[in-house]
């Protein structure tokens, strides 16, 4: 191991890239971190990749290829999965009469040239190709296969699981049949039928408010700093992937690459994968002019299939080589310790926890008066509710962004769905459903609230017609997965994720009762109990989830949008308006990602 | 003593608060529905619902005590907090006394325990959930009894203030607004209801109504007990912040007692004067010690012995 390190570096010192000192250096980091000293050198911006790569293929007697130039060979056509080769770090490049030119990130030795030939099954000539060369190759050569990896195994993996199909046959005959009977019921005695839903529909709204309630009165209990396990040494860190999808994002790259270079990890254990969809010539060019560190790397997302967020982080998953990995969004901006706490806290739990999901909030919260709410509602979310979740290790629906995974579990559990659009929601839930466990940690990533109207309601409606779908998904067996889990995690997934969707629902319906109720009771043909019952709910209903988000503004530090809690009846009529938009989307257009644009805070 | 037999013994807080919590049941079930802010809207004839109280008071008296419980567990009190744990406690002593109602007591005791517990609680590790409890408890505390609105008041000023001191005025009015909320609410809930149950259809009816409903809450005039309670609370908090060293901070903290129930002089004033000035000294001798429980337990017993002087000798 010393002389393979002497080699490289005294390679690399003869070919004047680096001085003594700082071979002297990066040898001091080696003993810390334990990682390859090429590394060190190129992810600590001493010497450029390509030309370390030209060092080593030189000191090792074999060429080095440019692959970026090179013809792609699909490796599913000479038999090879291109995850194994990811892994492995070789792909082929170049079929020949008599060999096949394979391009490898390492230098191959004897036994590994052999296994490689037994692969492919004809003998190989190695040439050398930088790891970020290889990667970039594999996507752009495993192509179409690729694709349908990342849309389409899940389904076929687990297709109770999936929202391939949002409805099994049987949900969609009791949806029918219900419907069915509320209508004659209606018809028959359009009142007290009435009545009786405006009774159902408050006891759901009532159930999940309190709920809601419940679980942030838990959170309440846990202060984030309660439990922080110490930070682990350089060398005992694991290695790290991190994944950002982006599709459209140029205009926040260069934001994104600062705000990712100021995580404080160890380079050499970091890798960044920046998956971009390959029609997007745009952020591409924009990363490429940017000049990203050498932790991070580019991955054409290929076309097909669905053309969702959790597709392109499966590609990721495929070239992900770190023990822990995590989402970020392209407007994310963590806090530089994160990947160092989370790290401590997985060093310490136990292996049924699978996933940390940090807390999100907002830069932009003081933008305008939708950006304050918004603020608020993550404050309430992720600084109570998520923690009352753990506290009381009920199902966690995880958060879009800032979830760090265990990478060899997240491949067992089959990566993210990519036809449900809360992709990330349904993995908490699944995650629980098989027995694992989602954490949270006192940790910030802090976002670019959405400050348009419009927008946000495209966006929540996303998120609720995704919750649809998660509620459809796990409620296809619900006697099963009430064994299976407990009927206590079942009703806590039941009032989480599936009552949310019917609560905003419920929102305009009730407010209008509400409203005329007091104004114009005399219209109402509704019986005086089933007004009451209304009434009161919603009010009681409301004004917890005012107390709740004033409190939340408050343990954040917001003071001076406590206040605004307020307001949060009207912020929740927006909700509702997205809610039915989110209804109309799960019946004409079940998979359909209505993308959210950043950057213009 | 007694502290030290409980703490050694390790008889358990919440068994004890359960024991005392039962005892206010005979209160509550002989309590005038008619005198709380549920009576008031819904017109209930006496005894009706006592049954809902009966559940409820205890619960929300236990949960009083547990609050100091917890109160105890925490490390480190400062004087100022010990300070407010006595004449939290003294105040509200006196103004449930003053108010006659014999829930009141309870209710206010109650409604103490929470705020200190929140002040406690946030001075420590700037906590604001404490809010959420206290916040909570003041809620179910005004549905009971009208008058706690004022003493949520004067509790949301004192703790405000004390958090601006240490993290600005914004936090400070945020705070209070956290902790006040819940009551206007209540209160609006409660009007809501009352003009609903009249309304009409029209506005300028329903607008009438509810300003007759806010008058038959009973909340416009706050009553010499509650007075005294925001004067004591105002003074506890500010008085130790100032240069007056604590001889002098516990002095001016008994005479604003003692002249609050001088003002207030009427039937059975003397014995609450002199157990609440003797409860008030001997808590901030007491207060200077590393644990608050003695103080605690004198001032607990001392507010009970009151409860049920009341109850069975004055009512």
């Amino acid at each position: 191991m010393h002389t393979r390190r002497n080699r490289i570096g005294e390679s690399l010192l003869g070919a004047g890239l680096i001085t003594s000192e700082q071979l002297e250096e990066a040898l001091k980091v080696q003993d810390r971190t334990r990682e390859r000293l090429g590394d060190i050198f190129v992810k600590r911006k001493v010497v450029a990749r390509l030309d370390l790569y030209r060092v080593l293929a030189k000191a090792s007697g074999v060429s080095l290829i440019d692959l970026t130039l090179a013809n792609a060979i699909d490796p599913w056509a000479l038999g090879l999965d291109p995850r194994e080769l990811a892994a492995l770090g070789w792909a082929p490049f170049d079929v020949g009469s008599s060999r096949i030119a394979v391009a490898s990130s390492h230098l191959v030795d004897g036994s590994e040239r052999q296994s490689i030939e037994e692969r492919i099954g004809a003998p190989v000539e190695v040439f050398m190709t930088t790891e970020w060369d290889l990667v970039q190759y594999l996507a752009r050569a495993a192509g179409s296969g690729l694709s349908d990896l990342a849309s389409f195994e899940f389904a076929n993996r687990y297709p109770d699981l999936s929202a391939a199909e949002v409805t099994t046959p049987r949900q969609r005959l009791v949806l029918i049949v219900c419907a069915l009977v509320t209508a004659a019921a209606l018809v028959t005695s359009f009142w007290n039928t009435l009545a009786l839903l405006v009774m159902l529909v408050s006891l759901v709204f009532l159930a999940g408010i309190l709920f809601k309630v419940s679980a942030a009165a838990a959170g309440a209990r846990v202060h984030f700093d309660t439990f922080a396990p110490a930070i682990l040494d350089d060398a005992d860190l694991p290695r790290y992937s991190v994944l950002v999808p982006l599709y459209h994002e140029a205009i926040v790259v260069e934001e994104l690459i600062a705000s990712l270079e100021a995580i404080d990890y160890p380079p050499e254990k970091l890798e960044i994968l920046l998956l971009v969809e390959e029609d997007d010539v745009e952020t591409r060019t924009a990363i490429v002019r940017a000049r990203p560190p050498a932790t991070m790397v580019i991955i054409g997302v290929p076309p097909g299939g669905p053309a969702t967020k959790p597709k392109a982080c499966n590609v990721g998953l495929v070239f992900a080589t770190g023990d822990l990995l995590v989402i970020y969004d392209a407007e994310d901006r963590p806090e530089p310790d994160q990947l160092r706490k989370v790290a401590a806290l997985f060093n310490v739990s136990e292996q049924e926890v699978i996933c940390v999901q940090a807390a999100l909030n907002y830069h932009n919260r003081s933008r305008n008066l939708l950006t304050r709410m918004f603020t608020l509602e993550y404050s309430l979310w992720f600084d109570y509710m998520l923690e009352g979740l753990d506290f009381l290790h009920l199902p966690i629906p995880l958060g879009g962004t800032s979830n760090h995974f265990r990478t060899g579990k997240l491949r067992e559990l089959g990566g993210w769905d990519p036809f449900n659009v809360t992709e990330d929601a349904d993995l908490g839930i699944r995650a629980a459903a098989l027995g694992y466990r989602v954490k949270v940690i006192g940790s910030t990533t802090f976002e670019e609230a959405n400050s348009k109207l419009g927008s946000f309601v495209k966006q929540r409606s996303r998120w609720i017609k995704g919750y649809m779908q998660t509620a459809f998904v796990h409620t296809r067996h619900p006697v099963r997965l009430a064994r299976k889990v407990g009927i206590l995690r079942f009703l806590a997934f039941l009032l989480l994720v599936a009552a949310t969707p019917l609560a905003f629902l419920a929102v305009i319906p009730l407010y209008a009762i509400f409203i005329v109720s007091i104004f114009t009771p005399s219209i109402l043909g509704l019986p005086h109990w089933a007004i009451v019952v209304g009434d009161v709910d919603f009010f009681a209903g409301n004004t917890a989830m005012i107390y709740l988000s004033m409190v939340a503004g408050y343990r954040r530090g917001h003071f001076d949008l406590s206040w605004l809690a307020v307001l949060n009846p009207i912020y929740w009529l927006a909700h509702s308006v997205a809610s039915y938009r989110a209804l109309w989307q799960l019946i004409a257009r079940p998979h359909y990602w209505d993308k959210t644009p950043h950057g213009i805070a | 003593m007694i502290a030290t037999y409980f703490q050694q013994k390790r008889v358990p807080f919440r068994l004890i608060a359960l024991v005392v919590a039962l005892g206010a049941v005979e209160a509550v079930a002989r309590f005038d529905f008619n005198r709380t802010l549920v009576g008031s809207v819904f017109d209930l004839p006496l005894g009706t619902g006592s049954l809902l109280l009966e559940t409820f008071s205890p619960v929300l008296v236990a949960a009083a005590l547990l609050s100091i419980d917890r109160l105890c567990r925490l490390r480190g009190l400062n004087l100022l907090q010990r300070i407010l744990v006595a004449a939290a406690l003294s105040a509200t002593a006196l103004a449930g006394y003053l108010s006659t109602d014999p829930l009141a007591v309870w209710a206010f005791v109650a409604l103490a325990a929470m705020g200190v517990a929140a002040l406690a609680k946030f001075s420590l590790e700037l906590e604001e959930i404490s809010g959420l409890g206290a916040g909570l408890a003041a809620l179910g505390l005004c549905v009971l009894v009208p008058q706690a609105v004022w003493v949520v008041g004067a509790w949301a000023v004192v703790l405000g203030a004390v958090v601006a001191r240490s993290r600005g005025l914004s936090a400070g009015v945020s705070f209070a607004l956290v902790l006040c909320f819940p009551v206007v609410a209540a209160a609006l809930g409660m009007v809501g209801v009352v003009a609903h149950d009249r309304g009409t259809g029209e506005a300028s009816v329903l607008l009438g109504q509810m300003v007759d409903a806010v008058t038959r809450l009973r909340l416009g005039t706050p009553g010499l007990a509650e007075i005294a309670a925001v004067a004591l609370a105002l003074a506890a908090a500010w008085l130790p912040g100032r240069s007056f060293g604590y001889f002098r901070s516990s002095f001016v903290g008994t005479a604003i007692v003692v002249g609050a129930a001088l003002a207030g002089f009427e039937l059975g004033a003397v014995g609450l004067l002199a157990s609440t000035v003797a409860g008030t000294v001997v808590a901030f001798a007491l207060s200077s010690r590393k644990s608050a429980w003695p103080m605690i337990v004198l001032l607990y017993l001392q507010v009970s012995i009151l409860a049920i002087l009341q109850l069975h000798v004055f009512v």
